[in-house]
């Protein structure tokens, strides 16, 4: 080894010392090493000086106080905003306006809360997408949302809601479903307003798993009595299965799904069904029709994005 | 309002009527508004950019106070928060904007007597430590910044960190020889020693 080189190396062993510390983690001999090698080395000497240097010009930095515009603002905080899980039971308060034939506008937490909070935002505006959708397609041979409303819109609803009024779920606009597609359709959408209204669903994923199948029971047995079997249990197993998942992830959930179900259902019955022949037209469409227990393609993205 | 603990001060903050939660909250802003505000100063230097990031913290704080166990203390949970918050605009910062220029604002703290003729050979040394800092990888980064700046303990950094004490120390060593070396590069300095072996700088990768 020649001399640079094994100068090099003392210098990097040195610098491993200092990094183990020299007050305390090194043995006494490599501390006399490290100790002889600084008093022979200048560079390592001044270097060890520098860090020293650095750290107590750091430390001079002194803490700020906090300004006082700044000091209101962050005060100010819970009367601008409240947490996300308290969004569903203020949408639906303000979305029940509706049923007095009132416009509806959020309260004023609620809309300081939509202003700085994008996820509740969009949930926000698809729900109220979701209702004003106007009638679409033929009237026979089919069920309505509406009549799956009043289920959740009972007893239960109003005392899991925290006592806000969602009556006007009860005016629903009807959407008419035709098949197997649409019966899961609206199984996602009721129970996505089922978790929006119940409050938090975070809480009813601690406490209240039985509560996500006694509401899918009740959603399944509102069903019209011509609805078979084989679309009964996609119904329930389906909304079970979203009210018990969209426990874990609350809004992100329901707004994510509300906007794939928006898409689905605004897009449909305006490229499609009101040039007529809607069961042709659907035929030829891209979407493959929903098996029963097979994963539809919203739900497949779903489950990618958020379970995965 | 009668002194509280900080378990007690979250969950009024939590579960309070209206009247108490924005008595707990203003306490508890009071309490730890100054430690969260330099926290995110210390990863920006740009008191403007630390008042957004303040806010922005706060109102994470107050969304997720649920989240808040009391397994750990309420200031080391909040700390936590604000690093994972400042670290991911540091990295933001560093990507996009590249290194910081030191204000007066920044000069004016530094403690000890006022001396003109000294500021700026002051101004630059800071100057040169920041930029040290910004070129370190951000693990070593941060535990400069938590600890030299912030002033936090090794307890303190542990919970923050998540990691063994052991391995704190030796980052922030490791950190601190890094900086070293750094400033001496920028200065202009004669590197006189190798560098450490099997770390690549983040500044070298971009």
């Amino acid at each position: 080894m020649t001399t640079d080189k094994k100068l090099a190396a003392d210098c990097e062993s040195a610098r491993k010392l200092l990094a183990q510390g020299r007050s305390g983690g090194i043995d006494e001999l490599a501390l006399a090493k490290l100790e002889e090698h600084l008093l022979g080395c200048i560079d390592c000497a001044s270097f060890e000086a520098e860090v020293g240097r650095a750290r107590i010009e750091l430390n001079r930095i002194s803490q700020l106080d906090v300004p006082d515009r700044l000091l209101l603002r962050l005060q100010r905080i819970p009367e601008e905003s409240f947490p996300c899980h308290q969004f569903g039971a203020a949408a639906a308060e303000a979305l029940s306006s509706r049923d007095e034939g009132k416009a509806v506008t959020p309260s004023a937490r609620l809309a300081r809360h939509l202003t700085v909070c994008p996820a509740c935002d969009d949930a926000w505006k698809s729900l109220h997408l979701l209702g004003t959708l106007p009638v679409v397609g033929p009237r026979r041979d089919h069920f309505r949302l509406l009549n799956l409303v009043p289920a959740v819109g009972s007893r239960a609803g109003k005392a899991w809601s925290g006592g806000a009024s969602i009556s006007g779920w009860r005016r629903f606009p009807d959407l008419i479903f035709r098949d197997t597609r649409w019966t899961v359709a609206a199984a996602y959408a009721a129970a996505m307003i089922v978790v929006l209204i119940v409050g938090s669903p975070s809480e009813l994923a601690r406490n209240e798993v039985g509560r996500a199948r006694s509401v899918a029971s009740r959603l399944a047995a509102t069903l019209p009595s011509g609805v078979q079997e084989v679309n009964r249990g996609q119904f329930e197993f389906q909304a079970a299965r979203t009210v018990a998942r969209g426990k874990a992830l609350s809004l992100a959930y329901a707004q994510a799904y509300t906007e794939a179900l928006k898409r689905r259902v605004l897009g449909f019955a305006s490229s499609v069904w009101p040039g007529g022949e809607p069961a042709k037209q659907r035929r030829n469409s891209s979407e493959k029709p929903i098996a029963p227990g097979k994963m539809t393609l919203i739900e497949a993205e779903r489950e990618e994005k958020y379970f995965g | 309002m009668k002194a509280v603990n900080d378990v007690q001060l979250a969950e009024t903050c939590r579960n309070g009527s209206r009247a108490d939660q924005d008595q707990a909250w203003s306490e508890l802003v009071a309490k730890y508004g100054k430690r969260i505000y330099n926290v995110a100063y210390h990863f920006t230097f740009r008191m403007e950019e630390a008042e957004e990031l303040s806010q922005e913290i706060f109102l994470k704080l107050w969304q997720n106070l649920d989240r808040y166990d009391g397994s750990t203390s309420l200031l080391g949970w909040m700390i936590g928060v604000s690093r994972n918050h400042c670290i991911d605009h540091y990295r933001k910062f560093k990507r996009e904007r590249g290194f910081r220029h030191v204000g007066d604002d920044v000069i004016a703290l530094l403690a000890g007597p006022d001396n003109p003729s000294q500021e700026l050979d002051r101004k630059e040394r800071l100057s040169l430590l920041l930029e040290g800092i910004e070129t370190l990888p951000d693990d070593l980064a941060e535990v400069v910044i938590l600890r030299d700046l912030d002033d936090l303990s090794y307890a303190e950094m542990v919970d923050v960190l998540g990691l063994p004490e052991g391995t704190v120390k030796s980052r922030l060593n490791r950190a601190r020889i890094e900086l070293g070396t750094a400033v001496r590069r920028l200065a202009g300095l004669p590197p006189g020693t190798t560098p450490l072996r099997g770390r690549t700088r983040s500044s070298e990768v971009n």
